[in-house]
């Protein structure tokens, strides 16, 4: 699907919603005329509706939506009081916004011609206004349009043969029992054919509430000169024109013909609405959350371990439809990352407006998919990291030539998935991040001293930029008015299950990598044994596991280390990252260590368990508000036979 | 009229009258509203949560959802003897939309107390701080410390007392 599409979607969505608030609450506006609670609800929708078409640059669309609005307006502040003419006016509003989503949806044109309706709220919005449209509709020649509705009720009816007229009957002015007459008119109308409308309709010729013209729409098999005749026969009719509506004809037909084929239609329009349901995400939580339960139980059944041949058969297909259900589930939960992407290059554009800057964002994979509940959290982080991109990363025109760069600086926002991560990348070819000023500044504030700086990395001095304060400190400018600093952007991904990292270069650019997990609620994981309780590791941060000898470790600095296909990682006792109370070192008794290797940022690091056991999907389990912010532990998840087992945060391991 | 009489009565006694669940730790008896309970169930297997507040025993799995166990006795800084395991409960109470999970040495008996036999607590009950109770009910023997469960289990209070650990 293409991002227009997407967005096309989205509209469709939102414009049904909010057709719907409109009619509901344009009815109820009937009946309480006064509220204003109500009046606010249908203006609303129609500002909403209005920005929507706006947006999506329907320009019928946005201008009568802009007449209705300020009709609303004009009520919402007395000027205009509640009348029925308002209501029915407001309700062929709603009707003609409808016909031109209906447009966009079939051919992606606003077909319809709604330059009369707006004539008509225009006239009304300057007080001009009187209740005349009868009266005008029965002097025009095209007294009165078809709605969907008619238009079908003639597709269905027209057959090869037939045609649509127009006609004009005319009762001798002299005339008694007109409503007699006018009956007699329809009556023999619908003897010659299908009736489709009349003006003035059944009821009001009925009550004799009309002139001395009546219009029809009929469509009939015979041709003009016979129906004329066949009318004139009627006592009191002066006189029939019989206008041929071919086009009309012709609009049912193509209706006709886009039913019929409908598959040929796809070539023309862009866009083919699919039917959605919108669904509270709770429920959608509440269902992960069961086939999590399902996933444990199935891990139960696998345990039992019997040796029989239709038990296997069934743990077999219970696998395999668990596992499919668990895809279907978490495929409803996702979303493509876009819907917050869209919203940035208007940000970028008008910061750098404000800042004299010249910045050009490149969005890729705004397709990217990802659980729901982790895009809803990641707009503000992104939006803070893409201000400071414009705001502290791209130079100024002037100084970029001064350097050698195009003036115009680059910012690229990426998202692509990695296994079963998630990738957003925001590069800017900017200033870079300096280094030496930010350690510096690490001092100043007492976080660290020169000698520990001395030590360091360029890695690990960047890494000061997400400790709170520090960063917000020259970043005063208050743009985003959130105050959402770096720091917090590293405690919301990692809220998430995921990190942060930064690489910079000076002069050459910055680069912000999020990865994040595709989803939370269920992962694959490897499960260790350190100490006799078992703990889960999540799949996505272990690169791989081996067996080691003692006689592989050596000693870089008093730290364990192993050499690993040319690359040395330090290599840490699970124990002992876990505050166990237990004799440390003992490993280096035993003939085979297992170890695995834990990506840890762009560092790896290799955890000495005891023992490996096996791999299996593991429900996340949060250890609830009691347990929050336990080092090293982000959650349990329940093994197969019922007991409880934690879930080591790699991350900050070492 | 008999049924208003009997109306009245019974509205007395639901305001006059709380039920307690009266549980050991050590020889020491104490009381918990019987609302706040959710169940009691037997010790069972735990898992040992490394690096939590060591008041914390560990989580343990019920029907599917994850709560921590607390060590009352540690949690109130009491000494004492140990009772015998074997008696041993898990009173499960609910604050603030989570499960908490008390461990206790034996659970006794329910009880009713009138309002009027609920004191306000004294500065120190047996080595208790008052912020940790709610009120000392008067048995017809002896003294049942009633707990103030909020106080003794809200998030603010554990992270409290894990920075004073730290420092």
């Amino acid at each position: 699907m293409d991002t227009n599409s997407q967005y096309l979607q989205m509209f469709f969505d939102e414009s049904a919603e909010y057709l719907q608030i409109l009619n509901e609450n344009v009815l109820m506006l009937e009946d309480n005329p006064d509220d204003e609670e109500i009046i606010n609800a249908v203006f609303r929708a129609a500002h909403s509706l209005k920005g929507m078409a706006a947006t999506m640059n329907f320009s019928k669309l946005t201008n009568l939506t802009h007449k209705i609005e300020n009709i609303l307006d004009k009520v919402r502040n007395k000027e205009l009081h509640i009348t029925e003419d308002i209501i029915d006016l407001l309700f062929a509003g709603i009707d003609y916004i409808k016909t031109l989503v209906d447009d966009l949806k079939k051919s992606g044109e606003e077909v319809t011609d709604i330059s009369g309706y707006v004539e008509k709220l225009t006239r009304y919005l300057d007080g001009s206004y009187q209740s005349d449209d009868n009266n005008k509709d029965r002097g025009s020649q095209n007294s009165f349009k078809l709605t969907e509705k008619e238009k079908k009720q003639i597709s269905l009816k027209l057959q090869e043969t037939d045609s649509v007229y127009q006609i004009k009957v005319v009762l001798k002015e002299d005339c008694l029992l007109k409503n007699v007459r006018g009956y007699m008119v329809l009556k023999k109308a619908q003897e010659l054919g299908f009736l489709v409308k009349s003006n003035p309709p059944k009821d009001t010729i009925e009550d004799e509430d009309f002139g001395f013209e009546i219009y029809l729409i009929l469509v009939s098999s015979l041709n003009k000169e016979k129906i004329r005749e066949e009318l004139l026969n009627i006592v009191d009719v002066e006189e029939v024109e019989c206008l041929n509506l071919d086009f009309v004809k012709k609009e049912a037909k193509d209706e006709d013909n886009e039913k019929t084929v409908n598959r040929s239609k796809k070539n023309l329009s862009n866009f083919e609405v699919s039917p959605t349901v919108r669904v509270d995400i709770k429920k959608l939580d509440n269902l992960m959350n069961m086939v999590g339960e399902l996933l444990i139980n199935k891990t139960r059944l696998e345990g039992l371990k019997i040796s029989s041949e239709i038990y296997q058969d069934i743990i077999q297909q219970l696998d395999r439809v668990t596992m499919e259900l668990h895809h279907i589930v978490m495929q409803i939960r996702m979303v493509p990352i876009g819907g917050i992407f869209n919203r940035f290059p208007r940000i970028v554009r008008d910061l750098a407006k404000e800042l004299g800057k010249e910045v050009d964002l490149r969005i890729e994979g705004a397709e990217t998919e990802l659980d729901r509940s982790i895009i809803d959290e990641l707009a503000d982080p992104l939006i803070h990291i893409l201000r400071n991109a414009v705001d502290h990363g791209i130079e100024l025109p002037g100084e970029r030539e001064k350097k050698g760069k195009n003036r115009t600086g680059t910012i690229l926002l990426k998202a692509y998935q990695k296994g079963s991560e998630i990738i957003i990348e925001v590069e800017d070819d900017g200033t870079g991040i300096n280094v030496d000023q930010l350690a510096a500044k690490a001092v100043e504030m007492g976080l660290t001293t020169h000698e520990e700086i001395e030590s360091m990395d360029e890695r690990e001095k960047l890494f000061f930029i997400f400790h709170p304060g520090l960063s917000t400190s020259d970043e005063v400018t208050d743009i985003s008015g959130r105050g959402v600093g770096m720091d917090v952007v590293k405690r919301i991904v990692e809220s998430l299950d995921g990190q942060v990292f930064i690489e910079s270069e000076k002069d050459v650019g910055t680069r912000f990598t999020i990865s994040l997990p595709l989803t939370l609620a269920i992962t694959q994981a490897l499960m260790v044994k350190v100490n006799q309780e078992i703990f889960a590791i999540p799949l996505g941060a272990i690169s791989e596991t081996l067996m080691i000898n003692p006689d592989d470790i050596r000693q870089v600095r008093g730290q364990d280390v192993i050499v690993l296909r040319d690359s040395t990682i330090p290599i840490v006792e699970g124990a002992r990252q876990l505050n166990l109370e237990v004799e440390y070192g003992n490993f280096k008794k035993k003939a085979e260590i297992p170890v695995v290797i834990i990506n840890s940022g762009e560092r790896q690091v290799g955890l000495i368990v005891d023992e490996l056991l096996n791999q299996q999907e593991i429900v996340i389990k949060s250890l609830g508000n009691y347990l929050v912010n336990i080092k090293n532990i982000s959650g349990a998840t329940i093994v197969g036979d019922g007991d409880v087992a934690l879930i080591l945060d790699v991350r900050n391991i070492a | 009229m008999l049924s208003n009489l009997n109306k009245k009565a019974a509205k007395t006694v639901q305001i006059e009258e709380k039920q307690f669940i009266v549980f050991l730790i050590g020889e020491e008896q104490f009381g918990v509203d019987v609302k706040q309970a959710r169940e009691i169930i037997t010790t069972t297997d735990l898992t040992f949560v490394p690096k939590a507040p060591d008041f914390v025993k560990g989580v343990i799995n019920l029907r599917g959802e994850i709560i921590p166990i607390i060590d009352l006795k540690r949690r109130l800084g009491l000494n004492g003897s140990t009772g015998d395991v074997e008696n041993q409960k898990i009173i499960v109470v609910e604050l603030d939309n989570s499960l908490i999970g008390m461990q206790v040495d034996d659970v006794k008996e329910m009880i009713r107390l009138y309002k009027k036999d609920i004191a306000t607590p004294p500065k120190i009950v047996k080595g208790i701080n008052r912020d940790y109770l709610s009120g000392v009910g008067k048995l017809e023997d002896k003294l049942l410390i009633l707990l103030n469960l909020n106080k003794i289990l809200s998030e603010e209070e554990i992270l409290e007392l894990d920075r004073m650990e730290m420092e």
